[in-house]
């Protein structure tokens, strides 16, 4: 288990949640599943927070849910991005990526501060 | 097609099992996460517990979910709420649209209904019910409506009594106060010095009159009302020590009361305020044989605070106990002991008799108010199930296309409250510009309501908007919710016409609408009738072209010689006046309130019977007879010398002639009138004195030039008789007897005729109400029978098709729709009858002799109902005759 163990960010979990759904309706356990082998296990990061996440963003009309079948045959509720979702994951896609390249320039500076 | 909006989705997701929910998704995770464990060669248990241990805290992260999709659903409710709402609006109001003329009556007549009550209880509630302005707890006021109190045995009860109530004293008197360079005749509230601190009154500006204020040594004080203060004094406040002329004697100012006190007085509200001491160092000169102090003169109404504890009747048992142990305290007559009447709301309490009248007439407007609300109620059913049995079919329809019912019922409810709220508003308005004129009514001889603050409030928006809804809902939604209730087969194959209950309830509406409107019909025949009688009735005396204006010599303090002086004086120049025919003066006048009484024997002749040993009299100078053009029968009348003869003389009329002459000659006979000897000199016509319809009646004129000292000094009443050139005689004549002598204010100036045609104010007034509303709920009715014959008409379309394919005369199908709506017509129109009939004996007095059972105004009332009823239903009835009937067999 590696060490580096990231605080996520309020509200970067809703993110990485509408960013799962893109692709096509999962369910939450898929979701977790996703996140676990995207971010190579490194967000270590309770799994049952997950859902109270899902179901805000699901308030939030985000993300809509219904209820299906697993692939072993059990019933599963699967969660799928909202047309509003979609264009919330770019917005938010967009602002993350301008606040991290932000933060790296910041980081990779080499010119000190000069005196005045 | 429009494409379906997101939301719509979540809405059809309604009512789900949230926790239950929650807790299958938690296992699904638990479960996957378990077996993925257990792939990986964990065992079992170990991998449940992992997978637990991952999750984290499962009984939470189910709490946080359950709440956060409960709260999601409430909010997808409340918007699926409005959204309905908002689509049920638009489809009412379209469909409102399509009907104006529905939604144009049914608004008009409630509105009228409604707020012509609203209007009404407004004022009753601001004169009778609602607590007097300025007054501390007026629940524990308690007014001794009889008798009327001396002031000394006012002061005695008052300490006898202590321990029950606190008692204290008032009276209404006339005042003039003069400011500056005019005098004016103003309503004076003569109060015993414990008056405001037994109501718990402050005065807003300086005081209010106080104990010390009472006393025969004590300076006159004097209080102002607001609207004197506003008016005469421009709400200065400076105002506060100034000495003004109460009645010719100097009084200071010590206070002004807050806007809208007027003590317990109901209506009228007092101008100014003194003591009993203060008034009666400057009353008139009338009363200068009085004493403060004698106990023959009961003339102030005693009103109290009761102490904690007691009750009213615990006050009645204190006074009589006080009248037996002293007779004399209550007492003008030795033999009888009177017994206190204590009135104990305040409601009641407040303008004493006077009062009960103007409330009782209050009541009566109410009264009528709310009829009209009835007829407005009962319109407006009708119209809303006409409407709901139209619509049987378009409901039938929808149900039978899987409309949902319960959607349904909300749409109609929609409908209605929308009606409801329309009305409500209308109902407002209608109160609004109703309380405006209420308030800006006078009516002679009962006051004018302009000093109550009128208004709309939320208690009346409240009242007006349930009233609407109330009747909306409930005639509304009935037929609603027999149509949906009903065969759906049945009320399309049929249009929904088989309603036998809904039918029966339509015929007892029309029916208590014909009878009502037949009712007010014929009430308003019977007082147009008696009103046209009273019209036609020669009073005896020509009220045309002359001004009366009163003056009060006595409370200008004038004592005989003077006010001998002023009224010749006066009358030389009132004389001058150009264009002036005649000028009198006398201390009554013809329908005007009061009588004066006299003792009468005749000398030379037996004792009188008793009915006759009293005779009305009236004091006049030398001109009256000619200023009223009352025409002499016998002898002569009064002249300009007739003071001078040393035996005094008297004029009667022929009732009196007829009476006392017995056949012979009454001129030259000797009367003894009020124990003084008079000599008859002429007989005059006879004058209706004091109603139109009353019988002639012995009247006696006495010469006022010999009987100043008796009637000069109370009020006397100017008259001017001109050729008519002057518009503004009643003003002029005023300003003449001004200029003449400025400490004498002239009051009650008018036209004679004007007087005279209040005279049968009440009569107009009625026939005005009653006018009005017949005329409305006459309008209504010819609705409900037309409508009643369209629909049997609509109902039985295919019967009378059948009949008219099968060869019938069209005539005998227009006499079968006549006959199926005057049956009920004439229901209504006997009803209607009789309960005018029985209703109008009330009002006999106010009919001039024309019975209630008046053959012109019940034929009247109830053809013209008739008459118009037939001609209502004709239409339809024509329309049925006409139809095509094979088309219509065909149509079903």
């Amino acid at each position: 288990m590696p060490d580096t163990n990231v605080v996520l960010l309020q509200g970067t979990l809703d993110v990485m949640i509408l960013k799962a759904l893109s692709w096509r309706p999962l369910h939450g356990y898929a979701v977790t599943r996703w996140l676990q082998q995207v971010s190579d296990d490194a967000l270590r990061v309770e799994e049952g927070s997950l859902y109270p996440a899902l179901h805000r963003l699901e308030k939030r009309g985000w993300v809509m849910s219904e209820w299906g079948t697993s692939e072993n045959n059990r019933r599963a509720k699967y969660y799928s991005l909202t047309p509003s979702g979609r264009r919330r994951l770019r917005s938010e896609a967009t602002s993350w990526e301008r606040f991290a390249g932000i933060v790296a320039k910041v980081l990779a500076a080499t010119a000190q501060p000069q005196p005045r | 097609m429009k494409r379906e909006p997101m939301w719509r989705r979540y809405v059809r997701l309604r009512g789900p099992d949230h926790a239950a929910d929650v807790d299958e998704e938690v296992a699904f995770h638990l479960d996957e996460r378990a077996a993925e464990l257990r792939a990986a060669g964990l065992s079992a248990d170990a991998a449940r517990r992992e997978a637990l241990e991952r999750f984290g805290d499962t009984l939470r992260y189910r709490r946080e979910c359950v709440a956060i999709d409960r709260s999601r659903a409430r909010h997808e409710r409340a918007l699926e709420w409005w959204l309905t709402t908002w689509r049920d609006t638009r489809v009412a109001l379209r469909q409102y649209r399509r009907s104006p003329w529905f939604v144009f009556g049914s608004v008009t007549t409630l509105a009228l209904g409604i707020g012509a009550t609203l209007a009404m209880y407004r004022l009753v509630d601001a004169v009778v019910l609602r607590p007097l302005p300025g007054v501390l707890r007026p629940q524990e006021l308690v007014h001794v409506a009889k008798p009327g109190m001396a002031y000394p045995s006012f002061r005695d009860v008052r300490e006898a009594t202590r321990a029950t109530a606190h008692l204290a004293a008032y009276s209404y008197r006339p005042v003039t106060l003069r400011y500056g360079e005019e005098t004016t005749r103003l309503t004076a509230h003569v109060v015993s010095g414990n008056y405001f601190s037994v109501l718990g009154s402050l005065a807003a500006l300086g005081r209010p009159l106080v104990e010390s204020d009472d006393a025969a040594a004590a300076p006159r004080a004097v209080v102002l009302s607001h609207v004197l203060w506003k008016t005469r004094f421009q709400s200065d406040s400076a105002v506060i020590g100034r000495v003004v002329s109460v009645n010719g004697s100097p009084a200071t100012i010590v206070g002004v009361m807050a806007a809208g006190f007027r003590g317990t007085s109901l209506t009228a509200v007092p101008n100014l305020w003194l003591t009993v001491h203060g008034w009666f160092s400057a009353a008139p000169t009338y009363f200068s044989r009085l004493d403060l102090q004698t106990r023959d003169w009961g003339w102030l109404v005693m009103l109290g605070r009761l102490q904690p504890g007691q009750s009213p009747s615990n006050l009645v048992a204190a006074l009589k106990a006080q009248s037996i142990r002293n007779r004399e305290l209550f007492m003008q007559r030795k033999n009888a002991i009177l017994e206190p009447v204590v009135i104990s709301s305040v409601a009641a309490a407040s303008g004493g008799a006077g009062g009960a009248r103007t409330r009782s007439f209050l009541w009566v407007l109410l009264a009528t108010a709310a009829l009209v609300l009835l007829l407005a109620w009962v319109n407006v059913a009708s119209l809303l199930i006409a409407r709901g049995m139209q619509r049987e079919r378009e409901i039938g329809v929808r149900l039978a296309l899987g409309a949902d019912r319960k959607r349904l019922m909300r749409q109609l409810l929609t409908e209605t409250a929308l009606l409801a709220l329309f009305a409500g508003a209308a109902s407002l308005a209608t109160a609004y510009v109703g309380t405006r004129l209420l308030g800006s009514v006078t009516i002679p001889g009962w006051g004018s309501f302009r000093d109550l603050s009128l208004g709309v409030g939320l208690g009346s928006a409240g009242v007006a908007v349930s009233f609407a809804l109330g009747t909306s809902l409930l005639f509304g939604l009935m037929p609603a919710l027999r149509a949906t209730r009903r065969d759906v087969v049945a009320a399309i194959t049929h249009g929904g016409f088989r309603a036998p209950r809904s039918a029966r309830m339509r015929d007892a509406l029309l029916v208590s609408q014909v009878s009502l409107t037949v009712a007010l019909l014929i009430g308003a025949a019977l007082f147009a009738r008696g009103l046209q009688r009273a019209l036609a009735i020669d009073p005896g005396f020509d009220p045309s072209h002359v001004a009366v204006t009163t003056v009060d010599l006595g409370i200008a303090r004038y004592d005989s010689s003077r006010a001998r002086t002023y009224l010749d004086g006066a009358l030389e120049r009132l004389r001058a006046i150009p264009g002036v025919t005649a000028v009198a003066w006398a201390d009554a006048l013809p329908l005007f309130n009061g009588e004066n009484i006299e003792s009468l024997s005749i000398i030379g002749e037996p004792p009188l019977l008793d009915d006759q040993r009293f005779v009305e009299i009236a004091a006049v100078s030398h001109g009256y007879f000619e200023a009223l053009r009352i025409a002499p029968k016998l002898g002569r009348v009064f002249n300009e010398s007739d003071h001078l003869t040393k035996a005094g003389v008297v004029v009667v009329n022929e009732a009196f002639a007829q009476q006392h002459g017995k056949g012979k000659d009454i001129v030259g006979r000797q009367l003894e009138v009020g124990g003084s000897t008079l000599t008859v000199i002429g007989v005059v016509r006879d004058v209706k004195y004091h109603r139109l319809d009353e019988q002639p009646r012995p009247f006696v004129y006495l010469p006022m030039a010999r009987s100043v000292s008796r009637a000069g000094l109370w009020p006397v009443i100017a008259l001017v008789r001109t050729d008519g050139r002057h518009k503004e005689l009643p003003a002029l004549v005023d300003a003449t007897l001004r200029d003449f002598a400025p400490d004498v204010a002239p009051f009650d100036r008018q036209w004679l005729g004007d007087h005279y045609a209040n005279a049968l104010l009440p009569q107009r007034l009625s026939l005005l109400l009653l006018g009005v509303c017949s005329l409305l709920a006459f309008a209504i009715a010819l609705v409900g029978i037309y409508s009643l014959a369209s629909f049997f008409v609509v109902t039985h379309r295919r019967e009378l098709a059948l009949r008219l394919a099968l060869g019938a005369q069209p005539q005998s199908v227009v006499r079968q729709v006549l006959g199926h709506g005057l049956v009920r017509v004439g229901i209504g129109v006997v009803a209607g009858s009789i309960a005018v009939v029985a209703g109008m004996r009330a009002a006999r007095a106010l009919l001039y002799g024309v019975e209630p059972t008046d053959p012109w105004a019940l034929v009247a009332g109830a053809g013209l109902v008739l008459v118009a009823a037939m001609l209502a239903a004709l239409v339809p009835a024509r329309m049925a005759a006409r139809m095509d009937a094979m088309h219509t067999l065909r149509q079903d």
